[in-house]
């Protein structure tokens, strides 16, 4: 991320997410301050809490004993980016560097139980609309109606999260999600994919039965098309949820796809002049 | 008004590498800081997002 940011002036560089119940809520939070210190008001911590695959979990935590509930970890980290007059189990210890500014806080979620946390400690909210477009509104509702505000965000914010697969033709837009489909059945295995496979990779290799019906139910999680056709499907989800914010992620196959992908959006959501 | 971003896992692409993956990331936040310079209004976000194990952490 700092790479990112001292390659940056104006974008705001995010983290899409940390997941926080593997870390110090006190070291995340002076790493994040260190971000902002160097690049005040371009920097967004986003928090989630995916255990990810068991190896992964073993190796990060298998030294620890007693773990911290996550909403505690949430207030904690909360807590040293404000530094609150009192309330913080932390009260004399401060996250280094002490700044003026504090990065945005974003709790990152797929439903009710995430959308209650943001709310009640007074975050703004990221949907993974990508994971789990079912809930959705529901959990988006919940958040904005029981919103309370905290010394880092004054009125509720919602972001949504949506995979975008985008090329210059239908069929071309088929092919990468071919790619996209083999990527998401292998990243959500029990264990990790080498690499995110080519076009030609996926189609010689085929799917099973069951691969397919999971590919089916994988499809409703993201747009595929032509610009105007998934630019228009970004809108209507955007209109949706009411949404301050969208997050587009072009998680297709190759740099130059991506690029292409997100500059042909880019265009026709008026982001980019033509 | 709403608020576009970007999020780039940095996926290994089959063939490629882990610093090119990175090297990618780095080249979509600057298409991104053209854009918000380039007079669009829109301000721009550029995500990095640790996936499991598969990438390296941002």
């Amino acid at each position: 991320m700092m790479h990112l940011a001292d390659s940056t002036e104006h974008i705001r560089i995010g983290s899409g997410g940390v997941m926080l119940p593997h870390y110090s809520p006190y070291k995340v939070a002076e790493n994040f301050r260190v971000l902002e210190a160097l690049h005040p008001n371009r920097i967004d911590l986003g928090i989630g809490r995916s255990p990810s695959y068991q190896l992964v979990n073993r190796a990060l935590n298998e030294s620890k004993g007693k773990r911290l509930s996550y909403e505690q970890q949430i207030e904690d980290i909360r807590n040293f980016l404000s530094e609150p007059a009192d309330g913080h189990r932390f009260q004399d210890l401060t996250a280094m560097p002490v700044i003026e500014t504090a990065p945005e806080l974003w709790l990152l979620g797929t439903g009710r139980g995430s959308a209650e946390i943001a709310a009640d400690q007074g975050m703004s909210y990221a949907f993974a609309h990508l994971g789990n477009p079912e809930g959705g509104m529901d959990a988006v509702d919940h958040y904005r109606k029981n919103f309370r505000p905290s010394p880092l965000l004054e009125s509720s914010k919602v972001m949504i999260a949506v995979f975008a697969v985008v090329a210059e033709t239908a069929e071309k837009a088929e092919a990468l999600a071919t790619a996209f489909d083999l990527w998401l059945l292998t990243v959500e295995s029990s264990s990790p994919p080498p690499y995110y496979p080519s076009v030609k990779t996926a189609l010689e290799r085929g799917v099973s039965a069951l691969e397919r019906e999971k590919i089916r139910h994988n499809r409703r999680r993201m747009f595929i098309g032509t610009p105007d056709q998934v630019a228009e499907k970004i809108r209507k989800a955007a209109e949706t949820y009411q949404a301050d914010e969208v997050t587009i992620v072009p998680n297709v196959f190759g740099a130059e796809n991506r690029m292409k992908s997100i500059t042909l959006l880019a265009e026709e959501l008026g982001i980019k002049k033509v | 008004m709403v608020i576009y971003n970007v999020l780039d896992y940095s996926p290994i692409d089959e063939g490629s590498d882990g610093r090119q993956a990175l090297l990618a990331t780095t080249e979509l936040a600057n298409l991104a800081e053209n854009w918000a310079t380039g007079g669009s209004g829109y301000p721009n976000i550029i995500m990095c997002a640790r996936l499991p194990a598969a990438v390296p952490k941002c």
